[in-house]
């Protein structure tokens, strides 16, 4: 038995829904965090002291960084090796292929979900090198921390996002990700067993549309931050 | 609409499971368009015959639409373009003057071609055998009423019931996956009080099965669903993760 909950095909995909809507709750956190970007007198103020809040539970959020950190890992591990064995199921190719409409919801964002998946995995590297573990600046707020020194990522923001590169490279990134949780919001609750033929249907039609709300959110942010300075 | 459609062929041509395939093409001149697929092919294959080639290889058997024998794939879609149909009922009349039709094989490592457009489907019947019956036995059938079952119920047992085991799920889905073949099997049983007892042994043992016959894993495209001759749903798919999720826990 243990054999074969390693081995399941089903059960491998649980582990990649499970991961999977986790860091999908993870990026509605992520954007709502960083709508203080958009708020503080001075600028950045209250995106700092957010910031600060977060570094400031110590052990915990270290713990927390460390746990997200293995649900990509699980994720992404789970999905690659499924994906590998999906390969060799079909050992001859088809000359054509096709989409066969109807009840269908093959789209090429289900069918690209590994492609997707990839350039997401590389551009959040770059991103966490960019930001969690780019150069250290220090400002001071009176208020804050108690008028101690607290780190200054609204300047590295603003540094980084006046480059029209990494703004393009952003773009390219996030807009991935839209197709990449366009398919895997709905799909998710479909590999856990839980159908309904309402929930099915509203699920799905909301999923693209979600997708494409996260990403743009985030989007928004290197778009004005590139355009205000 | 023309009576007569000229058809351009590229089929595929394979010995065995063991030589290399290859297209051939074949121009057909008049092809009536109230004739289904297959008697398309067979009057292709009246004409090889004629010339001394060896007649395309495809399997058929009722050529109702029932028996689940057929089955190959027209332009990237199993069982071709129209909805809920097998090829042997797929007539003629759905194609233009002109069309370019390109004919595979179902197209899976746990489906061997064995040749021409004819595919090694046993990979199935194992899957039956892991679990897809009732092991106790009921003696003589019982008195119509004395197990009670609501009508839906049963109507919901039989649309997961209606598969007629083509492969045609396992052909048009992009991982080769048998989760809607395998899925139906098991539902169309566990939907009903007798096949309620081994539930839990019987998903554990078809989806063991099924994994180790090298069927890729469903990523929920439900393209299966959309070329199904029987229209059975992704929801038996479901159905069949929540009943193996249940018998671990």
């Amino acid at each position: 038995m243990s054999k074969f909950i390693t081995f399941s095909s089903i059960l491998k995909k649980v582990v990649i829904a499970i991961t999977g809507l986790s860091l999908f709750l993870f990026l509605i956190v992520h954007l709502a965090g960083n709508i203080t970007i958009f708020t503080g007198n001075p600028p950045g103020q209250d995106f700092n002291a957010y910031a600060h809040f977060l570094e400031s539970f110590g052990i915990l959020f270290t713990v927390a960084e460390l746990g997200l950190l293995a649900f990509f890992l699980i994720h992404i591990s789970s999905a690659l090796y499924t994906n590998y064995e999906n390969y060799k199921s079909r050992n001859n190719r088809y000359a054509v292929s096709n989409f066969a409409g109807g009840n269908s919801k093959k789209t090429y964002a289900s069918t690209s979900m590994v492609i997707t998946g990839v350039v997401v995995m590389a551009f959040l590297i770059w991103h966490v090198l960019q930001f969690r573990l780019g150069s250290y600046y220090e400002t001071i707020y009176p208020g804050v921390n108690g008028g101690e020194p607290v780190r200054d990522l609204y300047r590295l923001i603003t540094e980084e996002f006046s480059n029209i590169w990494v703004v393009i490279g952003y773009t390219i990134s996030l807009l991935l990700l839209s197709l990449h949780l366009g398919h895997g919001f709905w799909s998710s609750f479909q590999s856990l067993g839980i159908y309904g033929k309402n929930f099915t249907r509203i699920t799905y039609s909301i999923s693209y549309l979600l997708g494409t709300i996260i990403s743009v959110g985030f989007l928004i942010i290197p778009i004005y931050i590139f355009f205000i300075n | 609409m023309a009576d007569k459609l000229n058809l351009q062929l590229q089929v595929w041509r394979q010995d065995s499971s063991e030589a290399t395939g290859e297209f051939h093409y074949y121009s057909m001149k008049d092809v009536p368009v109230d004739i289904s697929f297959l008697e398309m092919l067979d009057i292709l294959n009246e004409d090889l015959t004629k010339d001394g080639i060896m007649p395309i290889s495809f399997d058929s058997d009722c050529r109702e639409g029932i028996c689940g024998t057929c089955g190959f794939v027209i332009n990237g879609i199993a069982h071709g373009p129209e909805k809920k149909t097998t090829v042997c009922q797929l007539h003629m009349r759905h194609f233009k003057d002109g069309d370019t039709l390109v004919i595979e094989p179902f197209r899976a490592t746990p489906f061997k071609i064995v040749r021409d457009l004819v595919v090694d489907r046993s990979s199935f019947d194992r899957i039956i055998q892991a679990g897809g019956f009732i092991s106790a036995n009921t003696g003589n059938a019982p008195d119509a009423n004395s197990i009670l079952i609501s009508k839906d119920q049963v109507e919901d047992a039989f649309d997961s019931a209606a598969c007629i085991g083509c492969g045609a799920c396992v052909a048009s889905c992009p991982n080769a996956s048998g989760a809607l073949f395998t899925s139906a099997k098991i539902s169309h049983l566990s939907k009903l009080p007798q096949g309620k007892v081994e539930a839990s042994e019987r998903v554990t043992n078809m989806v063991k099965t099924m994994d180790s016959e090298g069927f890729g894993s469903c990523s929920n495209h439900a393209e299966c669903e959309a070329v199904c001759p029987k229209g059975i749903s992704i929801s038996n798919i479901a159905l069949m993760r929540k009943s193996l999720l249940k018998s671990i826990i």
